[in-house]
């Protein structure tokens, strides 16, 4: 499930104008960091590149906007994953259209350099391996079982 | 009069945004931006029951300006409000 539903249209001229722009946060791609309608985030169009763990905006291929973390930074193109998702996005460097400075999560106000929020990032990212298996054994049982509940019926 | 609960006011840039959030968030899918005086009167609405003379009041103390001014902008301010719903009724 993609985030991209809460920035409408005037997300990419309020950048042009003021630079910023501030949204609260839906969908379940970003979790555990953000839930829907619970939590804002504050993105600004920035000068200069972004970096690894940085979360930015790009508009997907049909027109969404989809905020997620860069994994990996290629020569000219990123590799952006949601933090709740397990397939990779690769994206144009150009297509980056603001990128996550702050944000109110269940009320509180952080900033991306605080460090609590930088151990989260590189944490979350260090064990994506475990977390993709926990995440396709799941997928698994779910199948199987589902095989089983459809032959009995 | 005061605001509805269920938005958070955020300085981007040189502008501030309020956004609605939680159950509000589905009633409210606009952003709404203010200006620095604009911020200023919706911080007082957002914490307390206030009347139009006690904003004009607050208006003319921090920014100094004409009680007419003043007014003026808190009228306009109002209106804005009261017209996109914002009010608690």
């Amino acid at each position: 499930m993609s985030n991209c539903e809460f920035f409408d249209s005037t997300v990419e001229s309020e950048l042009r104008e003021s630079g910023g722009y501030a949204s609260v946060t839906k969908g379940s791609s970003m979790r555990p960091l953000f839930k829907t309608n619970r939590d804002v985030v504050i993105l600004k169009r920035s000068d200069t590149e972004p970096r690894k763990y940085d979360v930015v905006l790009y508009k997907s291929g049909e027109g969404k906007y989809i905020l997620h973390r860069i994994v990996k930074v290629l020569s000219d193109e990123f590799i952006i994953r949601g933090d709740n998702t397990y397939i990779p996005e690769r994206v144009a460097k150009n297509r980056i259209l603001a990128t996550l400075t702050e944000f109110n999560r269940k009320g509180k106000k952080h900033k991306i350099d605080e460090i609590g929020y930088r151990m989260y990032s590189r944490f979350w990212n260090f064990i994506y391996p475990i977390r993709f298996l926990i995440f396709k054994s799941f997928m698994l049982v779910h199948r199987i079982y589902r095989k089983i509940f459809k032959k009995n019926k | 009069m005061r605001l509805k609960s269920g938005f958070v006011l955020e300085k981007v840039g040189g502008t501030y945004l309020a956004v609605a959030v939680g159950e509000r968030a589905e009633e409210f899918k606009v952003l709404i931006k203010l200006n620095s005086t604009g911020a200023f009167l919706w911080k007082i609405i957002a914490d307390r029951d206030v009347t139009e003379e006690e904003l004009v009041k607050e208006l003319v103390t921090y920014y100094e300006v004409s009680e007419d001014i003043a007014a003026r902008d808190v009228k306009a301010f109002v209106k804005i409000i009261s017209d996109g719903g914002l009010l608690d009724e």
